[in-house]
Formats: C-alpha cells, sequence, structure tokens
C-alpha cells in the first residue's frame, strides 16, 4: 500500500489516507485505526481525526483522517461519497459515529460559541422563502450577535453580488441567487472558518467566475475555505488542496499534481509532436520505461511507466533516432483523469 | 438571554412564518365553526342556554379546536423549519438553543390562544344571554390559553422527538384524552384536557355544577406546569443535541 | 487510446473519439399496458399504507393505529370468554363508534403519505407519461387507501364475529343463529371505509405537504363532526334534527345502525331520521369528494 504513496505530498498530512487500513477489514469489526494522530492535523484549524459516521448499516464516512489550514481546499467526490455527511460533522450539526472532529482545537457541536468562527453554506436548497435576501442577511447578521448587522449585511451582500435583487423574496429567486443569499448568510459575519456545501450549483458561469474570485481574494486573506463539489473542473481552477471522496473513505488528499505523480502503479500517457513519429516510435517501444506506444492522428501516444524514467529517457531517445521533438506534453494531468482513477482502482 | 436582541429575533421571524401559512387560514376557519353553531343555537332559541354554552365549550373548543389548532400550529412552528431544511441557518448562530425552543413555545402559544380565545369569547357572547356572558367567557379564554401552553410545548417536543409528530399528537388527545381517558377514569390525572377543564370550572361561577367531575385549580395547574415544563426541557435538550438528516 | 482494451465490434470509432457499444437494446417485446400497471401502482400503494417496503420506522403509525383499532374486540372477547356474554359493552353495531377515530387517524396518516409524496417529489409526470392516465392514478391510490381502510375496518369486525362463535360452547350453533351478521358487516365496513377514503383523499390530493392534509382530513372531519353534533343537539326545534346529517360520523353511525337494525345512540335517536338517509347522505359525501380527486387529478401541474 505504501509503495503506492511513495512518500508524502506537500501539505497533505502523511496519514491523509486512514480509510486504506480500515478497507482489509470486514465491516463488522471496530472502523477506528490505532494509528496515532499526526501532529500537523492535530494543530490544523480543521481538524478531522479517525471519523467514521454509519447511519445502521450504510456507513457514510468511513474513518477518515486529515487536516485543513489556510487557503481553499477542495472536497471532490461523486454523489453519496460522504461528503455533505463530512461538512455537516465538520459544522458541528452531526456527531460522528467515531472519532473527533476539532475546529481550532474544540471538538466540534453542542457549542454555539463555535459559529462566531464558521460559516456554512448548506447543500440543501432550504431558505425563509418569506424574506427578501437583504431581510436573510439582515436576520443571519443579528443572529450572529454583530455590533452593527445593518452594515454587516449590506457588505455581505455586496460581495456575492446580490444588490439587485436583495428587496425581492427568496421564494422567487433562481437557483444562483439562492446560492448567493447562502453565502451571504455564511459569509455576514466574517468568519475566519468557511464551509461552503456544493456552492456553485445553479450558479452561471459569470456567477461562478465571481464567485471562484471572491473565494481566492477571502483565501488570500488567511482564511479556511473547505468547498465540496462533484465537478472537477470547479475543484481544480480554485483549489489548491484538494480532498477526494470515494464511498465513505478518503481517497487521496493533498495537492492534485503531486497526487498524480504519485501513481505509479497506472502508466502515464503523454502526448508527442516530432518530426518523425515512426523513428520515434520505434526507438521508444526499445525503452523499459515505456509500456506502449501508438500513432494517433499525426501524433505519438506513449504509455510509460512511470514519470520520472520516462522523462529522463525521451531526450535521449530522440536523439539516437535524429528526432526532433515539436512537443511533449502529459496529457492525463487534469484531475478529471487523477479522480477517474482513484474511483476506477 | 438576547441581550443582543436574538430572542426577539426569533419571535418575529417565527411569527412571520406562522402568520404567512395557508395553515393559518385552516386555524381560522375553525375558529368560525363554535361562532356559527352559536349563531345558529340562538336563532333557533333553544333553551338551557347555560348548560348548552357549557357544551359548545367543553364539546366543540376544548375537546376537538384547541387540541386539534394548538397541535397544528405548534408541530408547524419548529417543525416546519426541521421538515423544510432551514433549522440549519438558526443552527449556525452563537445563540443558546433555549432561545429557539422559547421562541417556538412563545409564538405557537400564542396564535392557538388567540385564534381559539378569540373563538371562545365570541361563541360564549353569542350564545349565553344576559350578564352571565362575560364571566364565562373570560374563563373560557383563559383556561384556552392554559391549554394552548401546554399543548403547544408537547407539539413541540414532540417534532424534535418523531417525523410523525402531527400524527402522534392527534393520537394522544382523541385515542387518550378523547377515548381512554372516558372509559378509565383514572387517566385523566395525566390528561391535558382535564386540566384545561379544571382552570375552567375554577374561574366560572356557572360551570361546576354542569362537569359531572373536575379537577381542583391548583392540581390543573401544577399538573399542567410540569408537563409543559417537561416537554419544554426536553424540546431544548433534543434541539441541542440536534442532528441535522443526511437524507432530506 | 488504450491497446490492451478489447474492443467490442459494435463500437463505432474515429481517431479522436469512439463510442461503445455498452450492450443497451431497445425492449421489443409485449408490453402489459394500462391494466396491468395500474394494478402494480394499486398493490404497491396498499403495501405502502401500511408500511410495506419502507422502513422500520414508517411502519409504527399504521401498524400500531391497526393493532389499536383491534384493542376493542380483543378486550370484548375476553370479557365475553370469563364473563360469559352477561356484559356486551362491545357490539359490531357500535364498534365503528369506538374506533371510528383510530380509523381516521389512521386515514390522515396514509393518505398523505399515499398521494403526496408523489406530488412532493414532483414524479407525477413520470407516472403520467406512461401507460397510466391520470384517472388510472387517481382511481389506483383511491383502490389502495380504500382496500387498506377495509382492512382496518372489516378485520376487527370479522375477529369479533368469528371470536364470538369461538368463546362459546357450540361454535357452529352460535354461527348459525348469527347468519344474517355478516351482511351488515360488509356493508357497515363498506360504507364507513368509503366515506373516510374518498374524503381523505380528496383533501391530501389537494397539497404535497403531509402536515396540512393529515391536518386538513382531521379538522375538516372533527369540525363537521362538531357542527353536526352541536347543531343537532338544539332542542325544541324541528328542524336542527337534520344537523346529523352535517356530521360525516353521525352519517356512517346511522347507516350502520339501519343496516343492523338497531335504534342508535340518544343523537340518532332524536333526529329520527329515516335510516336510509344516512346511506344516501354518506354516498353523497363520498360521491363529492371523488368528484373533487378526479378533478384535481385532471387538472394537477405534472
Amino acid at each position: 500500500m505504501n509503495s503506492r504513496w511513495a512518500g508524502t505530498p506537500p501539505g497533505a498530512p502523511p496519514d491523509g489516507r486512514g480509510g486504506r487500513g480500515a478497507r482489509a477489514v470486514t465491516g463488522r469489526q471496530p472502523l477506528w485505526s490505532p494509528a496515532p494522530v499526526p501532529a500537523d492535523v492535530a494543530a490544523s484549524p480543521l481538524a478531522v481525526v479517525h471519523v467514521g459516521r454509519w447511519y445502521g448499516n450504510v456507513v457514510a464516512v468511513n474513518d477518515v483522517t486529515f487536516g485543513i489550514g489556510p487557503g481553499v481546499t477542495g472536497l471532490l467526490g461523486p454523489n453519496g461519497a460522504g461528503k455533505s455527511t463530512l461538512m455537516h460533522m465538520l459544522a458541528g450539526l452531526l456527531p460522528p459515529s467515531s472519532g473527533q472532529v476539532l475546529v481550532e482545537g474544540r471538538p466540534a457541536g453542542r457549542d454555539p460559541a463555535l459559529y462566531r468562527r464558521i460559516g456554512l453554506s448548506p447543500e440543501r436548497d432550504a431558505a425563509y422563502e418569506f424574506l427578501t435576501g437583504r431581510e436573510f442577511a439582515l436576520l443571519s447578521a443579528r443572529l450572529a450577535r454583530l455590533p452593527d448587522p445593518d452594515a454587516a449585511a449590506r457588505r455581505a451582500i455586496a460581495l456575492v453580488d446580490l444588490e439587485a435583487a436583495a428587496d425581492r423574496q427568496i421564494g422567487g429567486y433562481s437557483k444562483g441567487m439562492r446560492q448567493r443569499a447562502k453565502l451571504a448568510a455564511a459569509l455576514v459575519h466574517d468568519p475566519p472558518i468557511l464551509l461552503l456545501d456544493e456552492p456553485f450549483n445553479g450558479m452561471d458561469p459569470r456567477q461562478r467566475l465571481h464567485m471562484m474570485d471572491l473565494l481566492r481574494r477571502m483565501a488570500a486573506e488567511g482564511r479556511v475555505i473547505l468547498f465540496s463539489s462533484h465537478i472537477l473542473e470547479e475543484v481544480e481552477r480554485l483549489a489548491q488542496q484538494v480532498l477526494v471522496m470515494v464511498a465513505g473513505r478518503l481517497a487521496a488528499s493533498g495537492d492534485y499534481r503531486a497526487l498524480r505523480h504519485l501513481m505509479t502503479d497506472r502508466p502515464h500517457t503523454f502526448l508527442l509532436r516530432t518530426s518523425d513519429d515512426r523513428a520515434m516510435a520505434a526507438g521508444l517501444v526499445a525503452e523499459d520505461a515505456v509500456l506502449g506506444v501508438q500513432l494517433v492522428d499525426g501524433a505519438l501516444d506513449v504509455r510509460a511507466a512511470d514519470y520520472s524514467s520516462f522523462t529522463r529517457v525521451v531526450a535521449g531517445v530522440a536523439r539516437r533516432a535524429g528526432v526532433t521533438l515539436y512537443e511533449l506534453r502529459p496529457t492525463d494531468e487534469s484531475l478529471e483523469s487523477v479522480f477517474a482513477y482513484l474511483v476506477n482502482r | 438571554m438576547g441581550r443582543d436582541g436574538t430572542l426577539r429575533q426569533l419571535l418575529v421571524l417565527t411569527a412571520r412564518q406562522a402568520l404567512g401559512r395557508r395553515r393559518m387560514l385552516l386555524a381560522l376557519l375553525a375558529a368560525c365553526a363554535p361562532v356559527l353553531v352559536a349563531a345558529i343555537y340562538r336563532i333557533a332559541g333553544g333553551g338551557e342556554y347555560e348548560a348548552w354554552t357549557a357544551g359548545l365549550l367543553n364539546g366543540l373548543v376544548v375537546t376537538t379546536l384547541l387540541p386539534l389548532v394548538a397541535l397544528i400550529v405548534g408541530t408547524s412552528v419548529l417543525g416546519g423549519e426541521v421538515e423544510d431544511g432551514t433549522i440549519v441557518y438558526l443552527l449556525v448562530r452563537p445563540i443558546p438553543r433555549r432561545e429557539i425552543v422559547l421562541a417556538k413555545l412563545a409564538v405557537g402559544t400564542a396564535v392557538t390562544a388567540v385564534v381559539i380565545g378569540a373563538s371562545a369569547v365570541v361563541a360564549t357572547l353569542v350564545s349565553l344571554p344576559g350578564t352571565a356572558g362575560p364571566g364565562t367567557a373570560v374563563a373560557a379564554l383563559a383556561s384556552v390559553a392554559w391549554g394552548a401552553l401546554i399543548y403547544s410545548s408537547i407539539a413541540i417536543a414532540l417534532s424534535l422527538l418523531t417525523g410523525h409528530a402531527l400524527i402522534v399528537g392527534l393520537a394522544y388527545v382523541y385515542i387518550w384524552e378523547g377515548v381512554v381517558a372516558g372509559l378509565f377514569t383514572g387517566t385523566r390525572l395525566v390528561s391535558v384536557h382535564q386540566y384545561v377543564l379544571g382552570v375552567a370550572a375554577a374561574l366560572d361561577p356557572t360551570q361546576p355544577s354542569l362537569l359531572p367531575w373536575h379537577l381542583d385549580l391548583a392540581t390543573s395547574l401544577v399538573l399542567g406546569a410540569v408537563v409543559a415544563a417537561g416537554a419544554t426541557v426536553l424540546a431544548i435538550a433534543r434541539l441541542a443535541r440536534f442532528e441535522v438528516a443526511e437524507r432530506p | 487510446m488504450n491497446p490492451e482494451v478489447s474492443t467490442p465490434p459494435a463500437d463505432v470509432r474515429t481517431s479522436s473519439g469512439s463510442i461503445y457499444d455498452l450492450g443497451y437494446q431497445r425492449y421489443t417485446g409485449p408490453r402489459l399496458g394500462r391494466a396491468y400497471a395500474a394494478r402494480s401502482l394499486y398493490a404497491h400503494g396498499l403495501a405502502a399504507a401500511f408500511g410495506i417496503g419502507r422502513s422500520t420506522r414508517s411502519k409504527v403509525i399504521p401498524m400500531g393505529l391497526f393493532v389499536i383499532a383491534l384493542v376493542p374486540a380483543v378486550i370484548e372477547l375476553g370479557i365475553a370468554a370469563l364473563a360469559g356474554g352477561i356484559l356486551q359493552p362491545v357490539r359490531l353495531d357500535n364498534y365503528y363508534s369506538l374506533v371510528g377515530t383510530v380509523m381516521l387517524l389512521f386515514c390522515a396518516a396514509v393518505a398523505p403519505e399515499l398521494v403526496g409524496r408523489d406530488q412532493r417529489n414532483h414524479v407525477l409526470s413520470l407516472y403520467f407519461s406512461r401507460a397510466l392516465d391520470r384517472r388510472d392514478y387517481a382511481l389506483a391510490k383511491f383502490g389502495a387507501l380504500l382496500t387498506a381502510m377495509l382492512l382496518i375496518a372489516l378485520v376487527p369486525e370479522f375477529v369479533l364475529y368469528l371470536g364470538s362463535a369461538l368463546v362459546g360452547a357450540d361454535p357452529i350453533a352460535y354461527l348459525r343463529a348469527h347468519l344474517d351478521q355478516p351482511g351488515p358487516i360488509l356493508a357497515s365496513g363498506l360504507v364507513t371505509s368509503l366515506e373516510v377514503a374518498t374524503v381523505a383523499l380528496a383533501i391530501a390530493a389537494l397539497t404535497p405537504r403531509r402536515a396540512y392534509a393529515t391536518g386538513g382530513i382531521v379538522a375538516a372531519w372533527f369540525i363537521a363532526d362538531g357542527l353536526g353534533t352541536l347543531v343537532a343537539s338544539v332542542g325544541d326545534v324541528a328542524w336542527t334534527r337534520y344537523g346529523v346529517l352535517l356530521s360525516p360520523s353521525l352519517v356512517s353511525d346511522g347507516a350502520i345502525r339501519w343496516f343492523f337494525g338497531t335504534g342508535g345512540d340518544e343523537i340518532l335517536l332524536r333526529a329520527d331520521l329515516p335510516g336510509w338517509w344516512y346511506l344516501v347522505a354518506a354516498l353523497v359525501y363520498s360521491g363529492a369528494a371523488g368528484i373533487v380527486i378526479l378533478r384535481r387529478y385532471s387538472r394537477i401541474p405534472a
């Protein structure tokens, strides 16, 4: 198992894949892991330590451990992977069945004071339909016990670009407007920790860009922002760090490019354009680092055993074959391929 | 509590929720029924005004309408938010959970007491000629308010305990209080209906002779207060441990 | 792109893209049609009424109320076994006045589940785009509710009837002496169930929200009941006796007493209306509610 994860990706907790250990164990056995909690996880503003959550026989989250620091972290996974369960546990709205969820070192839940530090935008499209967007933000500000709720509500409405619709009832809002109203409520008390469950759902591309911009700016101010999505492109564009959940387990965590490089048991594919594709292909096939070469549409599609050994030999092959390299690029660096790899394993 | 006015915010929010909804229409429609009957009675000119008015108040208002409206309103003020998922917006704020429950209880009680109380007062004044009317009306209003508080607290606790709060509450009222308490008289001690009648009987000069049996005022107040306080404490404790359902 | 992937023969591929044949086929066999679809919906609805095929939590209410509806019969049989039938507090003809509330609550819990969920989850369009049409859907749901109501109405009656035979010394003689009973039992069960089921379904079909529907059913029933009873009890005036026809439970009670040929309680005796009036009133209520249901389903946006 560890050979697959040769080394720890930068920024990822060393034991970021706590679910691994539990996998060999049958479902009936205890799901907690005896492994010690890594120090950097426990010290993170948001720490999830050997957390499991099950509903009867259904395991929603299975022995997950990670820590999240400042910046934007994307929580990625298909529907039903346990993202919302995890979000609710982080927000203290759902106790874990096992393990611990720590927010700034204190257990989440049962402590209303914590909500001065956390802003949550839930996935569910629930709303007080009879309130206007402005009234909703104002109510949230007042319930957050802010000294100047009017100013805070105004600021939040402006941040999410909802001014035009702020005086209409939420009941008449489009999905995108509802999302922004929820975000305004989550932001209204300027929390250092933001938990956003599927925040871009229903937003049009322009709003999406605006919101990504906003989140990037807020992250730059040192906030901890965790957002979930099942859309890879969103995560790829916004998050420096990703957590990938599959079927309740944490499948990967860290920088996704770093993750990709760690997956050495799957061939990497590269696209090569050269002055003489056939000669280059002949030379490449002779190399141990190359598993297969295909001529596709005026380019070479190369499957390499692993990233580093291929990139070391490719220049030498070209020189020996007398071929000029026009283009060399990895074709599966996208988060999509990382994700497909993790899900299909 | 509520030093930043958070309780007031919750009260205003809940009042807007309760009054803006269609079930308010249902409650108002229900409130018209006793007045209608009283009017028919006066037009028809049937005798025995005091006995008949007591029958109207005890039979229709206190036995049927009061618990019905209190349960419908009481299960919706908090249960509606749980069902819709909007409860999350209250839970992620730094406010004590008791403020949420107390605001919901206050609004639920007030709505029921006003709607059914007004209905009882008007129906009494319509059906009782002469001087006996006002005394009976005041007694009816007080007992309805007392019942509204107890039933509302039960409804709110139920809406946090089960997804079928309304039907469970109705089963308690119409099976336990309606049928079982009629057959096994000892069970009257655990019947909110009897606490309401006890208050009415103590305050109304005409009623005692018309009821075959009733609790005295002190017992009605003490037992009612125990039930209301117990249900409210239970609701606060449940809300503090509230788990947001993953699957809606 | 991957040379190791074995290529299914039917794949369409170009150099830049490919469509894989995953084996999907168009169904070419016979189709079972409307009747089968309606029957399936009916059977599913009937099971769902008792929470069968749902979680344990959704079984508690319907099953619990069903058991409560049986309690008076069991108590009566116990009394009959111990005291030898001297006392008969629970009889076939007054059974519904004891458990009528239980039946109403059962219906108020079940009807919104049957028709409300589909509206709540916006799946009506899926039904109506199949072989079923709107009327089939309404009839299948109504059939399921009516069957469920017949079960909760008739099972306790027959338990009481057959049980009374079995606790006696000579069951055969008892049954022979009471051969006239099954007819009124079935008729009264049918009228009672029909009235409750149609009225409840008409209200439940109007709203997707369970709380509105349950509250509306119980409120409408009890308020009409209270109105009717109170109006009928206004003494000394001839026309107020028609008030009993306002009360749905007095109406069905009157019809039941007529079927069994027994007198009825005080308020029915005072009203002193011909027995068949009650049957007609019950059918009028059911018919009116039925029209509401069909109209609602012919117009409901799917």
